[in-house]
């Protein structure tokens, strides 16, 4: 699953069109795999938006969390993936982690409480360092992405923000939430739960159904057919009890360690 | 768990630096050997080597570098389950904190959150403190204690730069730990070179990216005929359910091409992992049958129950008798 985050609903219209999102309301939009909320500006929103989400969604670890949209810098039109997020009141700094190679160029990022008049060799945006805080509480850095199109070299320079204008930068980005996810494809195993089975079986008490459930995975580790074993040592035995159960796993353990 | 693993960047592609080690000489020197690399100025190394939830093994597959200085402390007393050699002063220092290879039982996994490796370049500082404790007694170092130091060669030549320390410091004996390809040695009486000597098929199951048994095995011939001391450690020896043919026909390599005269002494061990750090590692290595294994645990530690590490320790004292002193054979 990809959650994406952005500001502003223009700088996510390009996604929700290219991915077909229906509205569920509260600014979240829900699709194949993908849940996008348009947060509103600045921190305190951010950071309350992207709460609610992950509140009501409950994302894994192995989830990814995109902040998209638009920031000020000197390089207008340009796409960048941020390696480094400084948050101006705080002073604090966040660093989402740099595994997978997006093909993007990138930059550092300072997140500011008010629009930002002249720039630097810096990106300038209203929410990431609320973002990154918030969404750290449930994804791992590794599958946080920020990415940002440069949208104006600051509020001293006559930018016309249409929803259009934005949409436009934006439409760019839809190649990146594609690259991200075909990143996101996953092996499902889907055990066959011999532990279910056995413990069963072996009157399992839940100590010995989890000392069962480690010794199947270590056979596995082995390469070992842990069903086939068991039924070996179980097939002269007439098991009526735990202390029967008991040794069959005494014999288990034996019979992989040994 | 993800699937597609392809997009992954190179590793090194990042290298976090502290900014107030950016004008540090090393720090320009390791610079030099990864242009390519997107530079991070950070403030402090903790920012990014301590993130919460990171995840080690894909980092492990991609590692980052960070160059940062080291302001807390640089000596450690060894762990009492360390083989202290006889040592009463017996520290380790990490001038190198993570390692560019990924033993599957390596105790970095437990002890850090981070898959990451940092460099600390203020070495003179690390002299200091380690000339101030071997000032009264003899000190035993292990300079390569979190990381394999000699594997860095090639990035920045601490090993040499610990072996030529003890060269000119009559107290300090120092030892260097490794399992790496690159053979590049200082002979002089207080340098030790412990080379870690594992099968093949141990090699390529659970020690990821370190040389296989030949190149180690040559590296130990170079060393011994440059005249260094060089330490054998059958350790840890790690067991799969043909230990006993893998260790053997190790054995029989070892044997043939070593000539065990040259040797300083051997330790023979087992897998152990600190019983707070066990489910973290099987975490991190679900596949691993040298983490998975259903261990004992035993004064803090997971080890292998009694009756098989004496199997698995005795296979390598029998094939050393009558070829090494008894009495040089350390055993965990
Ligand atoms: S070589 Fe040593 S330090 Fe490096 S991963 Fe392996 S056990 Fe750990």
């Amino acid at each position: 699953m990809i959650y994406i985050f952005a500001a502003l609903y223009p700088e996510l219209e390009p996604v929700i069109k290219e991915f077909s999102l229906i509205n569920k309301g509260d600014s979240v939009y829900v699709g194949d795999n993908i849940v996008a909320t348009v947060t509103g500006v600045g921190k305190v929103n951010a950071a309350f938006s992207v709460g609610r989400t992950m509140s009501v969604y409950t994302p894994s670890d192995d989830d990814m969390a995109v902040n998209i949209g638009i920031a000020a810098g000197s390089d207008v039109g340009t796409i960048f993936l941020i390696n480094s997020i400084h948050d101006r009141d705080t002073d604090k700094y966040y660093y989402p982690d740099m595994l997978y190679d997006l093909g993007l160029a990138e930059k550092a990022l300072t997140t500011v409480s008010s629009v930002v008049s002249t720039v630097d060799d810096n990106l300038y945006d209203m929410e990431a360092s609320a973002i990154y805080q918030t969404v750290s509480k449930y994804i791992s850095p590794d599958n946080m992405f920020f990415v940002k199109t440069v949208s104006d070299a600051g509020a001293n320079k006559n930018t016309k923000f249409t929803p259009e204008y934005v949409s436009n930068l934006m439409s760019s980005q839809v190649e990146v939430i594609k690259k991200l996810l075909t990143l996101d494809e996953r092996i499902y195993i889907n055990p066959i739960n011999i532990v279910d089975v056995y413990s069963e079986k072996l009157f399992c008490s839940e100590y010995m159904r989890n000392e069962l459930a480690q010794l199947v995975n270590f056979a596995r580790t082995l390469d070992v057919d842990a069903e086939a074993l068991l039924d070996d040592i179980i097939s002269n035995k007439n098991i009526v009890s735990r202390k029967d159960g008991r040794e069959v796993l005494d014999a288990f353990k034996s019979r992989l360690t040994s | 768990m993800r699937l597609n693993q392809d997009s992954l960047h190179k590793p090194f592609a990042h290298v976090y630096v502290e900014e107030s080690v950016m004008d540090n000489p090393d720090t320009k020197e390791i610079l030099a050997h990864f242009e390519k690399s997107v530079i991070i100025p950070i403030r402090h190394y903790k920012d990014v080597f301590n993130r919460p939830r990171q995840n080690v093994s894909l980092q492990s597959k991609c590692r980052n570098l960070i160059l940062a200085q080291n302001t807390g402390a640089k000596l450690f007393k060894g762990a009492p389950v360390c083989q202290d050699f006889g040592y009463d002063n017996f520290m380790y220092t990490a001038s190198v904190q993570g390692c560019i290879y990924n033993c599957d039982y390596c105790f970095l996994k437990g002890m850090y959150a981070t898959g990451n490796v940092v460099i600390f370049v203020n070495f003179e500082d690390y002299v200091k403190d380690v000339l101030e404790a071997c000032a009264e007694e003899p000190l035993y170092l292990c300079a390569s204690y979190d990381t394999d130091l000699q594997a860095l060669r090639g990035i920045i030549d601490y090993s040499d730069r610990w072996a030529r320390l003890a060269a000119r410091t009559p107290n300090l004996t120092v030892e260097i730990r490794t399992k790496a390809a690159k053979a590049d040695f200082i002979p002089h009486e207080r340098v030790i070179y412990a080379f870690s000597i594992s099968p093949d098929e141990i090699v390529s199951k659970y020690e990821h990216g370190t040389a296989s048994l030949d190149r180690r095995i040559s590296n130990v011939v170079e060393a011994c005929e440059m005249g260094c001391q060089v330490r054998l450690c059958f350790d840890p020896m790690v067991y799969t359910r043909d230990y006993e043919a893998c260790y053997n026909s190790m054995m029989d390599k070892v044997l043939e091409r070593v000539d065990f005269g040259a040797i300083k002494d051997v330790s023979i061990g087992t897998v152990r992992i600190s019983s707070d750090y066990i489910k973290k590692f099987r975490r991190i290595s679900p596949d691993s049958a040298a983490v998975q294994f259903p261990f004992e645990k035993k004064e803090g530690y997971c080890v292998y129950p009694d009756a098989l590490n004496e199997k698995m320790t005795g296979l390598i004292r029998s094939r050393l008798e009558g070829v090494f002193d008894n009495d040089r054979i350390f055993v965990d």
